[in-house]
């Protein structure tokens, strides 16, 4: 069972993730920020992280950077939006800083499923159509 | 009008003032007499100062009166009186400088006689302490409840005072009123007074006490520039005029702070004008030397407010040579909430032809710059103060802050950027300058243009 780590200082957002992907049959790790996210990453077997780019006091993008240099091989998808309107030119910094894939918010249930799946291709997944990523 | 008698109000201080009788007659007759020594010397000066017909005719002799206080305590006065007495005391003297002078004049009863203030200044310094006292003692203080007494004339050693509600003082400020300070009546009549009850205008901590600095004191200050990242453009094309202020210890304060403790519109004037002409000679200097960049430079509404001090500027303004001005902003400060849009219009007006934009400091909590569409203002700064635990509530200020300018079609700046995460949320948000120790700190003198990239920023934090 793979375990995915959010990383994201909105509950909500979080919350919404988990019941995503636990009805995949995924295990998840929560973090509301990016040096919470690096501990967790760090005491658990993570296979994949999904991060937001706009979070006080360690944003995502730096969050990214550190993973990418502690674990070259670790799968990221960056998540960001909210409302802000330069949201989808920080998704394209944090592609050149390393996130696998991008995905700008509000995203659905699909297109968020489409871009884990290509993370994780061994496992089995429910996805109904295509997702908008980078 | 109520007509308060000035011999009752002096003998009301000395039977306030007189201390318990001593047991020993001798030295009860002894103290009697010393009292009666002070007290006619007391009543000299205070005669001499409260019938000054230049203090009378300037309206510069107040009385604060806490009735409604008194009455709205009820029963409780009585255990809380020396308390009020004693805040009363500390809030008056934190809001008045060395040079005005303050009596407790009965019970619940202040004078208070100010060395250099407007009568409209010295009212809403007066409404002001009441406003603190009664929001200390009663909460949520009613307005229209407060009275200020200004001394508005002396027959026959009576004072005559004229009573006004804080209400309607501010009522009357926001007519005509008078910025605060010494000139103010020589300024122009302004939109609004920059010292209010309840709101603060943007640029500096309201509490602190002002005063006029020596010329020693203002040595102190000096002119720093800190670079401003423009996020779109991926480029550090800008610096900002930074006021600094030295202090002998070797400590220092920067912005805003370096010029909260003045209050004298003419020595704001006075800095705003040399920080314009040195900026400008080295704007020169480094444009020679095939340097390209932009400078800010501050403007204070008191400096634009007050006619003669504006004519100083703007020939300042003037001597800009024409090659210079595309490479010069403007940006105003300590501007009243209130003023009107066609006020604000004629001011940046005034300055446009010699400059290439023109910024207005506001507060990131301000929501509706509506009134400032059409203006020609280009955009707009705001400060952020923030400790890392305060980053979540600060972004969405900026959010909302960006949004709000945004539909008035101003750019915006967001000064005080201390982290990487406020750095993308400021970007997030849809800001295009940046500014703050994490985009770099202030400089002597500054630079040229520089290629800045969202990379170089990580970068940068990744080797410290």
């Amino acid at each position: 069972m793979p375990t995915v780590l959010v990383i994201d200082d909105e509950d909500m957002v979080r919350l919404v993730l988990r019941q995503f992907l636990e009805r995949q049959s995924m295990t998840v790790v929560e973090a509301e920020d990016g040096e919470e996210g690096l501990r967790l990453l760090r005491a658990n077997a993570v296979d994949l992280v999904i991060c937001d780019l706009i979070m006080p006091r360690a944003d995502g993008i730096g969050t990214i950077m550190n993973i990418r240099r502690l674990m070259p091989a670790m799968k990221i998808i960056a998540i960001s939006g909210g409302g802000r309107s330069h949201a989808m030119e920080l998704l394209k910094v944090a592609e050149q800083m390393g996130a696998d894939h991008v995905l700008g918010k509000p995203f659905t249930r699909d297109q968020l499923l489409a871009v884990v799946a290509r993370c994780l291709p061994g496992h089995p997944m429910t996805v109904r159509s295509s997702a908008r990523s980078g | 009008m109520p007509v308060v008698s000035l011999g009752e109000k002096l003998r009301n201080w000395f039977v306030e003032e007189e201390p318990a009788a001593p047991s020993n007659p001798a030295r009860r007759e002894t103290a009697v007499a010393a009292d009666i020594e002070r007290m006619q010397a007391f009543e000299r000066r205070l005669k001499v100062l409260l019938t000054q017909p230049q203090l009378l005719s300037a309206g510069r002799i107040h009385m604060l009166n806490f009735d409604t206080l008194r009455e709205r305590l009820g029963p409780a006065w009585s255990e809380l009186r020396d308390r009020v007495h004693s805040a009363a005391d500390r809030i008056i003297n934190r809001h008045i400088s060395d040079r005005d002078v303050q009596f407790r004049s009965g019970d619940g009863e202040y004078i208070i006689v100010f060395a250099a203030l407007s009568r409209s200044a010295a009212s809403l310094v007066c409404a002001k302490i009441a406003e603190e006292l009664y929001r200390l003692f009663v909460g949520d203080p009613k307005l229209a409840d407060i009275t200020v007494a200004t001394a508005v004339g002396a027959v026959d050693g009576k004072l005559l005072f004229e009573h006004a509600s804080v209400a309607e003082l501010l009522s009357a400020v926001e007519q005509t009123a008078v910025p605060a300070g010494p000139t103010a009546q020589a300024a122009d009549p302004p939109a609004a007074s920059t010292a209010s009850i309840g709101t603060s205008a943007a640029g500096g901590p309201e509490e602190q006490r002002k005063l006029n600095l020596s010329a020693l004191e203002m040595a102190q200050i000096g002119i720093m520039y800190r670079p401003l990242w423009d996020v779109g453009r991926q480029v550090i094309s800008t610096y900002m005029c930074t006021p600094v202020r030295r202090f002998p210890d070797g400590t220092s304060v920067e912005g805003m702070l370096a010029l909260s403790a003045i209050a004298d519109p003419q020595q704001l004037a006075k800095i705003d004008i040399d920080t314009l002409a040195d900026t400008v000679e080295i704007l020169d200097e480094l444009f020679r030397n095939k340097f390209r960049l932009m400078v800010s430079v501050p403007v204070c509404f008191e400096t634009l407010a007050a006619r003669r001090s504006r004519q100083d500027f703007l020939a300042i303004c003037q001597s800009v040579p024409d090659y210079l001005r595309p490479f010069l902003i403007f940006e105003f400060l300590h501007f009243p909430t209130g003023v009107p849009s066609g006020r604000m219009g004629e001011l940046v007006n005034e300055v446009r032809p010699f400059c290439r934009w023109t910024f207005l400091r506001v507060e990131c909590r301000q929501q509706s710059f509506a009134s400032l569409s059409g203006t020609g203002l280009t955009g707009l700064t705001t400060m952020i103060t923030s400790d890392r635990s305060m980053e979540a509530r600060l972004m969405e200020d900026m959010n909302s802050f960006v949004a709000a300018a945004e539909r008035a079609n101003l750019k915006t700046c967001i000064v005080g950027i201390t982290s990487t995460s406020l750095a993308v949320a400021a970007r997030a948000a849809g800001t295009t300058l940046i500014a703050g120790d994490r985009i770099g700190r202030a400089e002597e003198i500054p630079q040229h243009m520089l290629r800045f990239g969202w990379q170089d920023l990580f970068l940068r934090e990744s080797v410290r």
